[in-house]
């Protein structure tokens, strides 16, 4: 297991990436749209960043869960946990950001996108990731990047948060046990 | 030539023997056996069956089973049925009446008993019907079916609801000597039932045949045949109280006889979990207690005998949801295999078990058993108690498959059958 | 786990397997009230419902439910018995497998028909009621509504009156909630309640309407079909209104946060007074919701699997 990004190293990117956001001003006002359950602990730290940056009413904040849009359903001994959506505001007066914490074979923001357009036209998607590891199976790339890395297959990459009950935030990367153990 | 059956256990309840034995049938019109000492008759000039191991029991008798024909072939025929009871040991069968046309007049009876003598396996005897018809309005002709060879009354699945027709049918029957035998339920009690009125048509949610529906009947019948001094059989008890008033009934002295349906002495209601088709009976099948009582009941003699209440039904009776299936199973093959089941599990002693399926049906056709139930009429069953085998689409000689069995392993397999001192059924590769 | 499964009945299934149910039920609640009501879930997968008995309700909510999976539905809708109509359920079971179709939601008169079918079809089978046996779906969005109502559904002390012996809401319930540990009590005319059914089911049986609904969290009344006075088993539906109908008196004796249920069409004035039917007890309007959004959670459940 190796430890690619330790808590100053997430903090300093979510700071460059809060920044980057915030330099496309035409953009505003922004909607984070965190998708559950990865980008959710991110997307409440990113819209606290960008708030300091552009102001409080600038920008709002939402929730996708996309278990009902995977394009792969569910394992036979899997219960699926549909998680609730939360978009509460116009999508159509903002710009949205999905937020994910790792950027794979793009499939969760295929999926992501489409739940997004289900609850209305947005001004315009744009895409936020902690991690892009590479290895791509749709046409899909991020606008803000916390952190690249090449990987294999044969590894997983895991973000640990606090709020999610780790006792340290880091991104690390270890060889995978099961050949379908995650699905990042 | 002759046929000699040597060295097996030979249990003949009429004679009360229990031993190994040699049994030497005369191949003539009289065929009457003669029970030997082992290895006291010398081979030569006889056909010899080695039956070591085996059990020669008297051919079995079946008071009541469905046999279809004339009308329904596409179920049964009196071949087939014939066929079929013989694999099973069964050397007399009572056809019940119920047919399309009914068995209700001399011609009829004519035509199956001798469609059943042309196939020359089982003896196959013939129930007349009570009521023309089986419609419970009016009395058959059954003199003229006496006339022609009827052996007993029936109205087959339908009990007389006219309680004033039943008791002139009792009446008249007594005037040829004939036993009425009753389908003991209350149609009004039972109506539109499926399964014994218990927790297990609960939970299914099929309506429920309580067991009064035929404890009533039976009262009624018995209190008819007390009134009347005439003969009642009654068929297919299925409840622990049916037994206790049949058992009060003898003790009085009424001349009343009855049976019990093997699957009702093998299986309960709590089979019915899977709406097994099969398993839809008529009586239902009903609670352990209902068993045991039954199971008790011929034991000490109170139920004179086991039948098959073989009724075949086809695919298109059968491949039904539950409530739209017919009900009835087959069961010559399985007779005395799930008999013996019973004997295996110390439920009841071999010669009793034999009593009950030779000795006792014979006895409530009276003299019109022709000497049957008994070793020294040449009818005999050697039957193999350890052997295994399956009941199957292959090993069953009937037109149907309507049975909770098939699939199923079964102990106990007939190994030869002998009607009047002939081999009619002989296992393969035996 | 029901991916893949046929859903034949509430018998067998584990408290916790209902329980996820629910909460995947609990997650299409949210979809139901959005603008586009729809999921992607099933794209492209076929659901024929077959009701050989009438229904609106029951139909309409799978209908619905299957719509917002994005899979599509062809509804058959049949009176009277396959017999009747000269074909077998077996052909029909038959040609229905033929049409390709992953699931086949079926209404029949026949208690065991759901499982008839399963038996003989590639197909999944989701049972919506089959006689006097079960209604599963009926259940489920039952518990869903009383766990909302109360958030668990342990320990609850729930009524359920009038006609149990014709019910099978009442039957798929009994073995339900006795699975999730609630406590039922039961009460009725004695011609409509079966005398094994504290033996079958582990319930109690009370000798009055208004003794089950004493204490009780939730009362539950049963539709009272017409054709019971026809058979015999009642005088007058007058009758059954003033012994065994449950009006406001009756309800009083419920606790203070009791809620009322009907698996609907409720007969007004039979089983139930008018009042308490429209009345703030009652949650019938809220099953109704329920039910779509567990029928959804049923259908993306057992055709959601990847191996599907």
């Amino acid at each position: 297991m190796t430890r690619v990004l330790d808590a100053a190293g997430i903090a300093k990117a979510l700071a460059a990436m809060a920044d980057a956001i915030a330099g496309r001003a035409e953009d505003g006002p922004w909607a984070i749209v965190g998708i559950r359950r990865g980008g959710e602990h991110l997307a409440r730290r990113l819209t606290e960043l960008l708030r300091a940056k552009v102001g409080r009413d600038k920008v709002v904040l939402g929730f996708v869960d996309i278990t009902l849009y995977r394009d792969d359903g569910f394992g036979p001994n899997d219960w699926p946990e549909i998680g609730a959506t939360d978009i509460l505001f116009a999508p159509r007066d903002y710009t949205v950001v999905l937020v994910d914490d790792v950027l794979y074979t793009g499939r969760t923001v295929r999926s992501a996108l489409d739940v997004m357009l289900d609850y209305g036209r947005p001004r315009a998607v744009r895409l936020a990731v902690l991690v892009d590891r590479g290895l791509r199976e749709l046409p899909i790339s991020a606008d803000f990047v916390g952190h690249r890395m090449t990987t294999t297959a044969n590894e997983r990459v895991d973000v640990r948060l606090t709020e999610s009950g780790a006792a340290d935030d880091a991104v690390e990367v270890s060889e995978r046990v099961h050949k379908k153990g995650g699905r990042a | 030539m002759s046929l000699l059956v040597r060295n097996g256990r030979v249990v003949d309840p009429a004679t009360g023997l229990d031993g190994v034995r040699d049994v030497l049938v005369e191949n003539v019109a009289s065929s009457a056996a003669r029970i030997e000492a082992p290895g006291s008759v010398k081979p030569e000039n006889h056909e010899v069956i080695d039956a070591t191991g085996m059990w020669v029991l008297p051919g079995l008798v079946d008071l009541r089973a469905h046999l279809r024909e004339p009308g329904q072939e596409y179920k049964e025929d009196l071949v087939t049925g014939a066929t079929a009871a013989v694999a099973g040991g069964i050397t007399t069968v009572v056809a019940q009446p119920d047919t399309k046309p009914p068995v209700d007049n001399g011609e009829i009876v004519d035509f199956v008993r001798r469609r059943g003598e042309a196939a020359g396996l089982a003896k196959i005897l013939v129930a007349g019907a009570i009521t023309a018809g089986l419609k419970g309005e009016q009395l058959a002709f059954i003199g003229e079916m006496r006339r022609a060879g009827a052996v007993i009354l029936s109205d087959g699945d339908t009990w007389v609801r006219d309680a004033g027709l039943m008791r002139r049918a009792l009446e008249y029957a007594s005037d040829f000597g004939l036993t009425v035998m009753t389908h003991a339920e209350d149609p009004t009690l039972a109506r539109g039932g499926l399964a014994h009125e218990g927790p297990m048509a609960v939970r299914l949610g099929l309506r429920g045949i309580p067991s009064v529906a035929e404890e009533t009947a039976i009262a009624r019948d018995l209190a008819l045949a007390a009134y009347t001094g005439a003969k009642l059989h009654v068929a297919h008890v299925s409840s622990a109280e049916a037994v206790e008033q049949i058992r009060i009934a003898k003790k009085r002295g009424t001349k009343v006889t009855c049976d019990v349906a093997v699957h009702h002495l093998v299986l309960i209601d709590e089979a019915l979990s899977t709406y097994d088709t099969s398993l839809r009976l008529s009586p239902p099948l009903r609670r352990s207690r209902d068993r045991d009582a039954l199971i008790a009941g011929l034991v000490d003699g109170t139920i004179d005998a086991v039948a098959s209440d073989h009724a075949p039904q086809s695919v298109l009776e059968k491949d039904l949801p539950f409530i739209e299936a017919e009900p009835g199973a087959i069961a010559l093959q399985q007779l005395l295999p799930l008999c013996l089941g019973l004997v295996a599990d110390k439920r009841i002693d071999l010669p009793t078990l034999v009593a009950r399926l030779t000795l006792g049906p014979a006895g409530v056709l009276g003299a019109y058993a022709q000497g049957a139930g008994a070793l020294a009429a040449g009818d005999l069953t050697i039957v193999d108690p350890d052997s295994e085998w399956l009941l199957a689409r292959e090993t069953l000689l009937s037109k149907c498959m309507n049975s909770p069995f098939v699939g199923r392993t079964l102990r106990g397999r007939v190994e030869c059958t002998v009607v009047r001192g002939r081999v009619v059924y002989k296992r393969q590769n035996a | 786990m029901i991916a893949g499964k046929h859903l034949l009945g509430m018998r067998g299934m584990s408290a916790s397997t209902i329980h996820h149910i629910l909460d995947a039920a609990e997650g299409f609640r949210g979809i139901s009230r959005r603008t586009i009501k729809k999921v992607p879930s099933l794209r492209g997968r076929t659901v024929l419902s077959v009701f050989y008995e009438a229904s609106t309700r029951t139909r309409v909510s799978f209908e619905l439910a299957t719509k917002r999976l994005s899979a599509d539905s062809v509804n058959i809708a049949s009176s009277g018995s396959s017999a009747e109509k000269g074909e077998t359920l077996l052909d029909t079971a038959k040609n229905l497998d033929a049409m390709q179709c992953d699931a086949i939601i079926l209404r029949h008169s026949a208690s065991g028909a759901p499982h008839y079918i399963a038996d003989r079809v590639a197909a999944r089978v989701i049972n919506a009621g089959d006689g006097q046996h079960e209604h599963p779906t009926q259940s489920l969005l039952d518990l869903l509504t009383m766990r909302q109502c109360f958030g668990k559904l342990e320990g609850l002390e729930v009524a359920i009156c009038g006609d149990i012996a014709h019910s099978r809401v009442a039957r798929s319930n009994l073995i339900a909630l006795k699975e999730v540990g609630a406590r039922v009590r039961v009460a009725g005319p004695r011609t409509l309640v079966p005398a094994e059914l504290a033996e079958t089911y582990g319930c109690e049986v009370l000798p009055s309407i208004a003794q089950a609904v004493d204490g009780a969290h939730v009362v539950m009344a049963l539709r009272l079909q017409k054709e019971r006075m026809t058979a015999g088993l009642l005088p007058s539906l007058r009758e059954y209104a003033i012994e065994f109908g449950i009006n406001a008196r009756v309800l009083a004796r419920a606790r203070p946060e009791a809620i009322l249920m009907h698996p609907g069409p409720v007969n007004r004035g039979v089983e139930l007074s008018s009042d308490v039917v429209d009345g703030p007890r009652s949650v019938i309007l809220d099953q109704v919701e329920n039910g779509v959004a567990v029928r959804a959670a049923v259908l993306y459940l057992v055709l959601g699997g990847e191996a599907a």
